[in-house]
């Protein structure tokens, strides 16, 4: 457990990656900044800082909630994510190595799914919420491409064309037990 | 060193070849890796990559997975090792008005409401005396006190701010634009003015019927000849006679708009100056790391300067380049900040609004392009002339675009043999934020042009356009119009022979038939690009492999990975000669090559080289930025006659010497000597493990580390060098007795070369001798090609209502000759990313011109549409790389593979609705008038 105080006082308690945050914050901080600032996580990426390239999506789940929602660390105020947790890229692999990496991160790997990368952490969490929500609501084999379309085709990436990133995902939601329907 | 030295001595020394610059990579690692003090590559082994050398996951890969601190934005003070923890920002205030003079700030109102301070302006460094971080830059980034500013969005101040909490509170006034004009005080405006300045750059190449026409006068009479045969009859409309009755004309206008980069991560990055021992520390990512360092050196190089004494540049991995972060603004402007606050650590960080105010923009063009084609039966369909006359806009700084319009005018006859040909080129500057080296390097342009109006004369002809273009090519061997002979043949005839099979091609009339609609067009357009690759004065790269006591390789190189993959490709490349790959990659390594002690001038003519050359350590550049383009074939070299050496001269002599073979007896190293699943075997000897020859090469004080500098300009300079093999019996300790020298004379494509035995450090080789590319090779450009061939299918919306007139890419099959291809995902990588970003090209990216672009301040994505994956048609594009013949050298292609998809899309809308597309992007608007 961290405890930071700022010049500014707003208290939150925030889980990160599982660990649990008492901060002191300043009213108009953004979870982006509460994640690299404040807390030494740089993983999620910041590109347009107005919430429409999704390069800073992290995975975000409200006290009592079962399921994960998106949202966008570059316009979300930190105040919104009082008492919930976040899940970011950094917390995707249980420990950094090549075996405990999360089937999405060794996918993105095994498809060269990205070049400079930048984009990677968003498309990672994006995909990581897709699958989670896809737990509760399984799909059928073949709305795999229209449902990636639907959940990440606004996520932005100048290198990559899209295309290796989503065949990555498509292929850990078809091997994700209970994300797809026979 | 020693005393300190004068400033000239250390403007002349912080290029390579002393102790002065630290430029540190980051790199990859499964564990650890996120402080940015120090090369802490760990070795990952050889798991990333299968039995067969390839790669199995980008070597850069697991960090980006993981999140790992590897851009210049995630890195703080904290992170740094050793860097003060006070952390200041500073925010460049720029420029919005260009028809008055900049008179003054008002600073006090700045104070008050931003809370920055000090607020630096021109008149505050006038006494620093700046000078052009680059010869044809201007002297000072910033605006001068009562002059006008040379573009929008020229800094006029920087704004410090003490903390992050200062900088945070400023930031809605600072995106506010009026508010932040309201600070700025103009004077009165003017009307428009020419620009004084003279054109950045201008090419002209003539050649008629092989003349090139050596002599002004010569060249200039045959270009008028050119011009008289070419001359177009308005009276026939789209064509018309010329001179020669035996020819048809086709006079067209084209324009190309300029469009951002828009790499992912803005520019950003860390500075300190610590004010005692005149160090200079930054962190950020970059494409041209020395020159970077060359241009911070010489801005502040004035006597009342704050003096230098070390740069150390942490490089870290840009997050996307594209040409954007070549010899960009950024670095400059955070070594002020630094230097104005000095012992703080500064930190720039560029908003995506700030990155399209200031960053590097693609040149926009017009083209005006004639081409006679015969129509005589003999000749039917034969291309004979070209004339063609670009206009590239600059922007406010002369970034590259001389040499942008040159490479443009270059690529301007594509695939194509033309006995008559007139190419003129001009970048000119104006107002616009600048433009710079983007994906393409003019080429784009030019081949937008050329394709587009090729596919049009095959349609007016009745001729099939992939017949059409097959009947033109450039024969084998055959000069360009340039003069530049082809170092290799052009494939281009089987890229079109694929495109000839494709299904996408091959059904395209039926495929029209059947989906052409009340609602909608369908139409398949293609088009054929062919780009030179490499620089014209010349590559230079440098590359070593060390061996460490262990048994981990580790590659320096000083080019960077900007996204296209050289940190995976350069360390393959060790995999046929070494028997494994690199465990370990530093990019952007340049104080590394210290050893090589490389010595300059630029020669300035033959005479000159020939003299220079005298001098072992001279060599005739001694580096450059990171091109696209050069990863493949200039930057692989080094990395491969490296390797060769080590092979040859130090696993050679330990191999035989473990297998008892006496060194009279073999000193060539036999073919039968090869590696099979790590080990190196000879027939009838027991096969040896990596680790157990390095421990004898050790043991021996043999070669543990090549360091190599090439040289190509038409073709790689070729170095003489004393080689000596170390050896020992494996029976012996490695008693000086033991050891039999073997000295060697070899030559090789290699310039210069240090030599590391043992654990002993670098030791510089002297060159015995040298034959260097002909200095007339200056002139003439990259001879190198890759052709790449893109076919495109599309649907237009005809149907009345909103939707009328909009492009949706449906299919598309690209078909690229690139020699050996060394690793088939980053290959198709790159033609898959660039597809995408030439649709952007195409139909969606653009700027409102000046004075409402970006310079002005307020873009960002929500009003600079860039393509998403629905805009590619994802699961109906195909890209297929055709097989190299043996032995073939890979070749250069992030460039080519963008410059087919603008032109097949047009040539595509051609087919779909009868509508030449001859202007970028193509708009709604546009199509409507023929849809109707």
């Amino acid at each position: 457990m961290t405890t930071t105080v700022l010049s500014t006082s707003v208290p939150i308690t925030i889980t990160v990656n599982g660990k649990v945050n008492h901060i002191q914050i300043s009213p108009d901080l953004t979870v982006a900044e509460l994640l690299q600032e404040e807390l030494g996580l740089s993983g999620t990426k910041v590109c347009c800082g107005m919430g429409v390239c999704k390069a800073c999506t992290v995975a975000f789940q409200r006290p009592g909630a079962r399921r994960l929602d998106r949202i966008q660390a570059c316009i979300t105020p930190a105040s919104v994510v009082e008492g919930g947790s976040i899940t970011t890229v950094e917390g995707l692999a249980s420990s950094p190595t090549q075996e405990a990496l999360h089937p999405l991160q060794s996918a993105f790997l095994r498809h060269f799914s990205f070049q400079c990368g930048y984009s990677a952490p968003g498309f990672l969490m994006g995909a990581y919420i897709l699958i989670d929500s896809l737990k509760a609501q399984p799909i059928s084999k073949h709305q795999v491409d229209q449902v990636i379309e639907e959940h990440l085709g606004d996520h932005i990436c100048r290198c990559s064309g899209y295309k290796r990133y989503h065949q990555a995902i498509k292929e850990v939601i078809l091997a994700t037990p209970g994300a797809t329907r026979t | 060193m020693g005393e300190q030295p004068s400033r000239r001595q250390f403007i002349k020394q912080t290029t390579l070849g002393t102790t002065v610059l630290v430029v540190i990579q980051q790199t990859s690692a499964w564990v650890g890796g996120d402080q940015a003090q120090g090369q802490h590559s760990k070795t990952l082994g050889n798991s990333w990559i299968d039995a067969h050398g390839k790669a199995v996951y980008r070597f850069d890969g697991p960090a980006k997975v993981l999140g790992s601190k590897v851009y210049g934005r995630d890195f703080r003070a904290k992170d740094l090792v050793g860097w003060p923890q006070t952390e200041g920002f500073a925010h460049i205030l720029r420029a919005t008005k260009c028809d008055r003079p900049f008179l003054r700030l008002n600073s006090s109102a700045l104070r008050d409401k931003l809370g920055c301070d000090p607020i630096i302006t021109s008149g505050d460094l006038a006494p620093w005396n700046l000078k052009a971080p680059l010869p044809y830059w201007t002297p000072s980034p910033f605006v001068s006190i009562g002059g006008h500013p040379l573009y929008f969005g020229q800094p006029l101040a920087i704004l410090f701010f003490r903390d992050l909490a200062a900088y945070r509170k400023a930031k809605p006034l600072l995106a506010d634009l009026n508010s932040l004009n309201s600070f700025v005080q103009y004077g009165a405006s003017s009307s428009p003015v020419a620009d004084p300045r003279p054109p950045f750059g201008t090419s002209k190449f003539v050649n008629y019927l092989g003349d090139t026409g050596a002599a002004a006068k010569n060249a200039d009479d045959l270009a008028n000849k050119i011009r008289q045969e070419l001359t177009f009859d308005p009276k026939k409309e789209s064509t018309g006679s010329s001179l020669n009755k035996n020819w048809r004309i086709y006079q067209r206008s084209f324009e190309t708009q300029s469009v951002d980069p828009m790499f992912m991560e803005p520019e950003c990055g860390l500075g300190w100056y610590d004010s005692k021992t005149k160090k200079l520390s930054l962190t950020y990512g970059t494409q041209s790391p020395q020159d970077d360092l060359d241009g911070i050196l010489s801005l502040l190089s004035g006597e009342n300067a704050p003096k230098i004494t070390k740069i150390q540049l942490n490089v870290c991995q840009p997050g996307g380049g594209f040409g954007g972060r070549d010899l960009s603004e950024f670095p400059i402007l955070l070594a002020l900040a630094s230097v104005l606050q000095p012992d703080t650590t500064q930190r720039i960080v560029y908003s995506r609004s700030d990155q399209f105010q200031a960053g590097l923009k693609r040149h926009a063009s017009q083209c005006a392009l004639t081409l006679a084609v015969n129509q005589t039966p003999e000749r039917f369909g034969k291309l004979e002339a070209i004339h063609s006359t670009t206009l590239l806009d600059g922007g406010g700084q002369n970034n590259y675009s001389f040499a942008v319009q040159n490479v443009g005018a270059r690529n301007m006859t594509g695939a194509y043999d033309f006995a008559r040909s007139l190419v003129e080129s001009e970048a000119r500057p104006s107002q616009s934020v600048p433009a710079g080296s983007m994906r393409g390097y003019g080429s784009l342009q030019a081949q937008f042009a050329l394709e587009c109006l090729v596919d049009e004369i095959a349609s007016d002809l009745k001729l099939d356009p992939v017949d059409f273009r097959l009947k033109n090519l450039v024969p084998d061997h055959k000069p360009m119009h340039t003069g530049v002979v082809p170092a290799h043949k052009i494939p281009s005839r089987r890229v079109l022979e694929k495109i000839q099979e494709s299904s996408l091609w091959k059904n395209r009339h039926n495929d029209q038939l059947q989906k052409s609609t009340a609602d909608k067009l369908y139409g398949v357009g293609m088009a054929l690009a062919v780009k030179s690759y490499g620089k014209s004065p010349g590559d230079t790269c440098l590359a070593s492999i060390t061996i460490a006591e262990e048994g981990a390789i580790t590659l320096s190189t000083h080019s960077v990975d900007m996204g296209n993959g050289t940190a995976t490709t350069l360390p393959l490349a060790l995999f046929d000669i070494l028997g494994r790959a690199a465990d370990a990659v530093i990019m952007g390594d340049t104080d590394h090559f210290t050893p090589l002690s490389l010595e300059g001038p630029k020669a300035k003519d033959q005479i000159d080289q020939d003299r220079l050359a005298k001098n072992p350590r001279w060599v005739p550049s001694r580096s450059m930025s990171t091109a696209a383009s050069a990863g493949a074939y200039q930057m692989r070299h080094p990395v491969v006659e490296a390797a060769k050496i080590i092979f040859q001269f130090s696993i050679w002599p330990a191999a035989r010497a473990l297998w008892g073979i006496p060194s009279s007896t073999q000193t060539e190293v036999p073919k039968e000597v090869l590696w099979k699943k790590g080990l190196l075997t000879y027939q009838g000897y027991r096969p040896l493990t990596w680790n157990e020859l390095v421990k004898h090469i050790y043991k021996v004080d043999g070669i543990t580390g090549v360091m190599v500098h090439s040289f190509y300009r038409s073709q790689w300079a070729q170095g003489t060098f004393s080689l000596v093999m170390a050896e020992s019996t494996p029976s012996s300790p490695p008693k000086d007795s033991d050891k039999t020298a073997k000295q060697r004379s070899i030559q090789i494509p290699i310039d210069a070369l240090a030599l590391k035995n043992g654990k002993h450090s670098y030791q510089v080789v002297d060159r015995q001798g040298v034959e260097f590319p002909p200095f007339a090779t200056l002139m003439q450009g990259a001879n190198r090609y890759t052709p790449y061939g893109l076919v495109v299918a599309v649907e237009v919306q005809r149907s009345a209502g909103p939707q009328q007139g909009a492009i949706k890419i449906v299919a598309a099959e690209g078909y690229l000759e690139c020699g050996t291809v060394i690793q088939q995902d980053i290959v198709e990588g790159q033609m898959e990313g660039a597809f995408a970003m030439g649709i952007g090209q195409t139909l969606l990216e653009d700027f409102a011109p000046a004075p409402d672009g970006p310079g002005q301040g307020g873009w960002n994505l929500h009003r600079y549409q860039v393509p998403l994956a629905r805009h590619c048609a994802l699961s109906q594009t195909k890209f297929t790389t055709l097989n190299a013949e043996p032995n073939e050298d890979p070749k250069g292609m992030a460039e080519v593979v963008l410059n087919a998809v603008p032109p097949a899309i047009a040539n595509a809308i051609a087919h779909a609705t009868g509508s030449r597309i001859r202007k970028l992007p193509v708009s709604a608007e546009d199509l409507k008038k023929g849809l109707l």
